[in-house]
């Protein structure tokens, strides 16, 4: 029992460590405890509604 | 001693972690988008792994404090909160956690009484229930069914149920700004939500000390020390005082003779340490939830996205997203909107027109299951407790009987109502809220206590009354 619990913790840490990977890097980039921008800049609440806006008018212009 | 599991039991847990794993893989090979759903979904098996461990459950925590007065679970549950709120103070002063406080008013107690009567009657709380369906438990499976399809109808009644809303709240409503297909004027929820609940303050206690929360002073002294650590004392002095001290007293006066100031220490001490197990899942429970906030920011920041509602665009599973293009993506631990979403989904499928209110609408949603992040983490939530219950041999399938299935109906429809006036049920509407300082989050936790007493006295009573029957049929 506990073998099969070892291998299955050590699957579950591999992949928070393969998230983890994914996730730290933009914090290194922008630094703690301050705000700031990743190298891909999120998108205002403006141009998310403007991209809705046109995602439905493609939409219904095909 | 070990305990001898059955082969069997051994190739279905790895066969349910090589599912998740599959999934993984698969998705991130389609595309790495599906790294920010795969986060749920190994949170959630993180859960579920913990839940079941500690038996972490919110119904037996003060069931058996109200019922027997045996305080374990309910410490645990405390401690656990303490420990969360650690690391949650780490993340909130680096300045990137995902946490939003909740407005907060009387509507929280009332919420939390609602779902606290609810957990009792049902036998588990909503994350209880999950862990238990995961154990193969038929009455918990009711409960999670009860609380889906309560909730996902709950939020769309309009009609008759639009007279009893105030005349205040639909006024207020009505100035919002929402959109035509939002329909505020029909629905009593989105009077609630709109007219009264989006009008009541969103405070941090470090913010109602004038710190910032994203500040080191903030998050340690405002909201661990005084909006964490300062309650959650408080009730373990109090289930102290009322369920320890007495038994602890006898027992050390018939050994010493004499009960001294600091046998008080010793035995606040001996209770917090008799709750080992479920301490030890609430301490695993409490890092996890901390690095799930931490690891969906930077998912966030990586993708640039402010919401999974972009992702799943940027996929193409535009069906089913709000008038805002979000769906419901928490960034944390949360239980009962995703089992709302996903009856909701269903009943759209079906014919019913569930868009036009603010809850799936305008807030969070309605997406293909298959595709919605929170879903993922509650199916692996089950898939994980499945896994600890089956190495611990405690995985039973059990059907429930025609009395637990109408309790659990019951219960399961009080708490989806109650997780939907607080916007969050025992995990997102108290556990998360606690830890992170947030005071809704307590308002909600004292309503819940008090439902939970009340729905022990009450099946007290009911039991009572039904042995009684049936001893006078016996009788004759």
């Amino acid at each position: 029992m506990k073998t099969n619990l070892w291998v299955i913790i050590i699957i579950v840490v591999i992949f928070l460590g393969f998230m983890m990977g994914y996730a730290v890097p933009p914090f290194m980039e922008v630094g703690f405890g301050k705000g700031g921008q990743a190298s891909v800049e999120e998108m205002s609440d403006e141009e998310l509604k403007q991209m809705y806006e046109n995602l439905y008018k493609e939409e219904s212009d095909e | 001693m070990e305990i001898e599991v059955p082969r069997k039991n051994k190739l279905w847990a790895l066969g349910i972690v090589a599912f998740f794993v599959i999934i993984s893989v698969g998705t991130f090979a389609a595309h790495e988008y599906y790294v920010y759903l795969q986060a749920y979904l190994w949170f959630g098996f993180i859960y579920g792994m913990c839940l079941q461990y500690g038996r972490f459950c919110f119904a037996s925590a003060f069931r058996d404090l109200f019922a027997v007065g045996v305080p374990r679970m309910a410490v645990g549950i405390m401690i656990a909160t303490i420990l969360f709120g650690f690391t949650s103070a780490f993340v909130n002063a680096t300045g990137w956690s995902t946490f939003h406080p909740a407005p907060t008013s009387i509507h929280a107690a009332i919420a939390g009484l609602i779902f606290g009567v609810g957990m009792v009657f049902a036998g588990g709380c909503a994350s209880g229930s999950l862990y238990k369906s995961g154990e193969g438990n038929g009455v918990a499976m009711l409960v999670v069914l009860s609380i889906s399809v309560t909730q996902s109808s709950f939020v769309d009644i309009g009609g008759w149920f639009n007279k009893l809303v105030p005349k205040s709240w639909a006024a207020s409503a009505a100035t919002k700004g929402l959109p035509d297909t939002i329909n505020v004027s029909d629905g009593w929820v989105d009077q609630y939500l709109a007219g009264y609940v989006w009008d009541q303050p969103v405070l941090r206690v470090a913010e109602l000390m004038g710190m910032k929360t994203d500040s080191i002073s903030g998050a340690f002294l405002g909201n661990l020390l005084t909006g964490v650590g300062l309650p959650a004392m408080l009730i373990l002095l109090w289930v102290y005082y009322v369920w320890v001290k007495r038994n602890y007293k006898k027992k050390v006066v018939q050994e010493k003779g004499v009960f001294t100031f600091g046998d008080h220490f010793r035995g606040f001490w001996s209770m917090i340490t008799a709750s080992k197990r479920t301490s030890i899942a609430g301490l695993f429970l409490g890092v996890a939830c901390g690095l799930q906030m931490f690891v969906i920011e930077g998912l966030r920041m990586k993708f640039g996205v402010k919401n999974a509602g972009t992702i799943l665009e940027r996929l193409g599973y535009d069906f089913g997203l709000s008038a805002k293009g979000t769906v419901f993506d928490p960034g944390y631990w949360y239980v009962t909107t995703q089992e709302a979403q996903w009856v909701g989904w269903l009943m759209q499928k079906l014919g019913w027109n569930n868009m036009d209110n603010i809850f799936f609408g305008w807030v969070n949603g309605i997406p293909n299951p298959a595709f919605n992040p929170a879903d993922w983490m509650s199916v692996a939530l089950i898939g994980g407790a499945a896994v600890m219950a089956l190495l611990h041999g405690e995985f039973k399938w059990k059907a429930p009987t025609k009395e637990l299935a109408i309790w659990a109906l019951i219960g399961g429809a009080l708490m989806g109502i109650g997780s939907r006036l607080a916007l969050g049920c025992n995990v997102g509407g108290f556990f998360v809220r606690a830890a992170n300082g947030d005071p809704s989050g307590w308002l909600f936790g004292i309503g819940m206590i008090g439902g939970a007493f009340i729905g022990v006295k009450f099946f007290n009573w009911w039991t009572e009354r039904k042995m009684a029957k049936e001893m006078a049929a016996f009788d004759l």
